[in-house]
């Protein structure tokens, strides 16, 4: 804007009854003398209309604020466009098998333009690091100061740190001394929130190994980090355990003719437990004594079961149950594949069966099976029994999970009919209806669920067949470009 | 209660309070009908309802009538139009004399002052432009509370003085030629007269692109065509919020129809006369640095002091990340309007990605709005990509 234009606006600002209007100076003198008006409003708007349109006229032009950007070569992979107009869909429709594809992108030495970059991340910025490693020359120059590139990085960090702490681990299983003293060094170096994550791995498998650094840890500046080294030492076999110990009958008095009453007594922590930190509810001496030993260690000490110890903390107060490791759950014995086929093939033929249980024998032929190998019927039969799950049950974790499980592991060539609609039937009236509700609308209330059910096996099955004909799709494109 | 099913636009009439529309009173007699049942359906109709039909009827009748068979006298036609252009003239003249009066006021208060007014009062004196038939002056006084709170009040006092020169070109209206009275009641808010836009030659063009905006309660669509001849002109529609605006012409498709360009001192504004035929080759794109969009908005803006913006193409050009901005081979540079979201600007690049392209955008003096069309990498011709979100 000009120099008249900013004189002209500030009369205007204050009003032409406080301030008189300058009279025209510079180049347009001439013309802004020439403006009619009898009144100073009349000129002022008058000479405003003129320097307002000369100003948008001539508004000088800025001078770049960066040079060009540097011309790169075309990537000599593309991918072919076929496949790339695939991926959104394929994004949209499940996780898995976007990450399925863009693994056999990179297994084939195919590229990703800014363009197509930019969309999938839009779609699910969970594929940051992937579609990092797969973007071409021009697409990494261009897409350098997006947050795509910084998500990429945060996400290649953490994998690299999750595979450190994998390598770590299996190094503990092999070489316990060595393990160790890696650890020590990687301490060091690491920020608050990972020295937590290393002390969760120490806790997994603590070995006797472990004590320096749990007494390096001692020191750390987080308070979180200096309580959980502290109790982890307490783990240990040693004096600080002994004395821990000799406490606990102080601490937890265990009464009752069965042996089930349990109460909290007054002690005094050691000292080797550190100071609870004031002000902090799930922090005590009680915390720090029960997390300063192995739970198994207090049952067998305490005689009691887990059942009632938990109650009895969780009784005390919320937080202290969390100080103690709950006995890990009875794995299941894994199936042998051919006797989790056959129950399977079992259960896809009974009249009912319960979701849980279908999802389970699915789930018994491995975490993301391939069932495609199956016979066509069972394939079908598996299907059809899941839209039926759909149609009784409605949309349940469990139908759902089904679903998803078939969505990747059936046969892309399979055919699946579409579900036959239930007819309605209306269940038993219960015995007492809440107050608000009368007998009238809970009849109607089932009406209403039934419909929704039979929509959701409906949109389950259209769901299927799109991701069937979505993964032929797909095969067809790569078959085509083989080649290539 | 009744239904008049006669046709296949259902009509239904009662006495019910109900909101709804057919109520369920006549959603029974429907279904009653439908299956046939009741007694009352071979009886006549009561004398009421037997009113309403044949009020009904008579009324399809009228508008089922051509418009050709009515009887119409020319001259009484002239007359009648004469005497309805003569009462809106005298609205308009009165109502851009308040606005004078009104804005002489304002800067005599000071701008200062005017910050402490409520919404209100500019609302009110929009709708008296309204009223007025100025809907055009209504919107640009509706824009002045965005300038309100700005430091130096430049914009504002420019925005004021743009509302001020259009007191001054109603005044001297009759010394003004035919296409720049037509820029006047343009800018005034006068809707284009059809009729009033001479016939044009079929010729082949492209759609560039369009931008679509909500002003008070109107959706407008701006359509940018490009000609063979490498002219620009602007299609606009118009549909009430809510409504669907016409089907858009395909961005980046030649096609043959008769485009004629509303008088005007600075011809933009277009009208597309008959049917619309694509073609095959699409047109060659013309480039253009920024001193000469510059230029060429000077020379616009001299011949229709009203006009808002021109269509420009920039190219061979690129894009700024931080400030948004266009830059030229040049090495000069415009903003990008605030409209240009990030996500927007991102999707430019990524389709640019780092190749100089043409730009065709909105140039209002002061931002540039890319329109819908990123062009071909300049030195290659092959590979047009469009998409560009505006």
């Amino acid at each position: 804007m000009s120099r008249d234009l900013r004189e002209l606006a500030v009369i205007a600002t204050r009003g032409t009854s406080r301030a008189e209007l300058p009279t025209p100076a510079g180049p347009l003198a001439g013309a802004l003398a020439s403006v009619p008006g009898d009144t100073p409003e009349a000129l002022l708007l008058g000479r405003a209309a003129l320097l307002g349109l000369h100003a948008r006229a001539g508004a000088p032009l800025q001078r770049a604020a960066a040079p060009p950007p540097t011309p790169l070569p075309a990537p000599e992979r593309s991918l072919p466009s076929a496949l790339a107009a695939l991926l959104p869909a394929l994004v949209r429709t499940d996780p898995a098998l976007i990450t399925g594809a863009l693994d056999t992108v990179a297994a084939r030495g195919w590229t990703l333009n800014a363009a197509q970059v930019l969309a999938l991340y839009n779609q699910s910025t969970n594929l940051a690091r992937t579609l990092w490693t797969l973007a071409d020359g021009r697409a990494r120059a261009t897409l350098e100061a997006h947050p795509l590139h910084g998500r990429a990085r945060q996400d290649e960090e953490d994998a690299a740190w999750a595979a450190r702490l994998e390598a770590l681990t299996e190094q503990r299983r092999s070489d316990p001394a060595q393990a160790a003293q890696s650890l020590q060094e990687l301490w060091a170096a690491q920020p608050a929130d990972r020295r937590k994550v290393l002390l969760a791995l120490v806790r997994r498998d603590l070995r006797p190994e472990d004590r320096l650094l749990l007494e390096t840890a001692t020191r750390d500046r987080s308070p979180e980090v200096q309580k959980t080294a502290r109790q982890l030492l307490g783990h240990l076999p040693g004096p600080l355990q002994d004395e821990l110990l000799a406490l606990l009958p102080q601490a937890v008095k265990v009464s009752g003719l069965l042996k089930k009453k349990i109460t909290f007594g007054a002690f005094d922590l050691p000292a080797a437990l550190g100071k609870p930190r004031a002000g902090q509810y799930d922090d005590g001496d009680l915390h720090r004594l029960l997390g300063g030993l192995p739970t198994p260690l207090i049952l067998k000490t305490l005689r009691v079961g887990w059942d009632e110890l938990e109650k009895a903390a969780r009784a005390h107060h919320w937080s202290l149950a969390n100080e103690l490791q709950a006995p890990p759950p009875p794995a299941p014995k894994p199936l042998d594949p051919g006797m989790a086929r056959a129950r399977l093939r079992d259960l896809a033929g009974q009249p009912k069966v319960s979701p849980e249980k279908l999802l389970e024998a699915v789930q018994a032929l491995g975490e993301s099976p391939d069932l495609s190998a199956e016979t066509a019927a069972l394939q079908t039969a598996l299907a059809a029994r899941t839209l039926d799950l759909f149609q009784r049950a409605g949309l349940t974790w469990h139908t759902r999970e089904l679903e998803s499980l078939l969505r990747r592991g059936l046969s892309p060539d399979l055919t699946v009919p579409p579900p036959t609609p239930l007819p309605f039937e209306m269940p038993p009236h219960p015995k007492k209806l809440p107050s608000w509700q009368t007998p009238a609308d809970w009849e109607e209330r089932q009406r209403q669920e039934h419909a929704g059910r039979e929509h959701a096996a409906l949109q389950t099955w259209r769901d299927l067949t799109d991701t069937l004909r979505l993964r032929r799709e797909w095969r067809d494109a790569l078959a085509a470009h083989s080649t290539l | 209660m009744g239904v008049d099913a006669r046709s296949a636009e259902l009509a239904s009439k009662c006495s019910c309070p109900s909101r709804k529309f057919p109520c369920k009173h006549a959603l029974g007699l429907l279904l009653l009908h439908a299956a046939q049942a009741g007694t009352w359906q071979g009886e006549p109709p009561p004398p009421d309802l037997a009113k309403w039909l044949e009020g009904r009827a008579r009324r399809a009748e009228k508008a089922a009538q051509p418009p050709s068979d009515r009887p119409a006298d020319p001259a009484a036609q002239a007359q009648a139009q004469a005497r309805a252009q003569a009462t809106r003239d005298r609205k308009r003249t009165a109502g851009l004399e308040d606005l004078k009066l009104w804005l002489s006021d304002l800067v005599r208060e000071g701008l200062q002052a005017a910050r402490a007014r409520p919404y209100g009062d500019w609302d009110r004196q929009a709708a008296r432009l309204v009223d007025a038939q100025l809907p055009g002056a209504a919107r640009q006084v509706r824009q002045i509370p965005e300038g309100l709170h700005d430091e130096t009040g430049e914009a504002l006092t420019a925005h004021l003085g743009r509302l001020w020169l259009l007191t001054q070109g109603w005044q001297v209206r009759e010394t003004l030629s035919e296409p720049e009275r037509a820029d006047l009641l343009t800018a005034l808010g006068a809707s284009l007269d059809r009729a009033s836009v001479p016939p044009a030659a079929p010729q082949v063009w492209q759609a560039l692109g369009s931008v679509q905006e909500e002003e008070g309660k109107l959706t407008v669509r701006r359509t940018w065509l490009l000609g063979e001849g490498q002219e620009l002109a602007l299609l606009l529609d118009f549909a009430p919020t809510g409504q669907a605006l016409p089907v858009p012409l395909v961005t980046g498709r030649p096609f043959t129809a008769a485009v004629a360009y509303a008088p005007s001192a600075y011809a933009q504004r277009a009208l597309v006369q008959g049917e619309i035929t694509p073609v095959g080759e699409p047109l060659p794109l013309p480039g253009g640095t920024l001193t000469e969009m510059q230029r060429r908005y000077a020379a616009a803006l001299a011949l229709n002091p009203w006009l808002e913006r021109i269509g420009a193409f920039v190219g061979p050009a690129y894009l700024n990340l931080d400030p948004p901005g266009l830059c030229d081979a040049e090495g000069h540079a415009v903003p990008l309007s605030a409209r240009v979201g990030e996500a927007d600007l991102w999707a430019m690049l990524a389709q640019a990605e780092t190749r100089m392209q043409t730009y065709f955008g909105e140039w209002d003096g002061q931002s540039f709005v890319p329109v819908g069309f990123v062009s071909v990498e300049v030195p290659l011709p092959e590979a047009a990509e469009t998409g560009v979100p505006a």
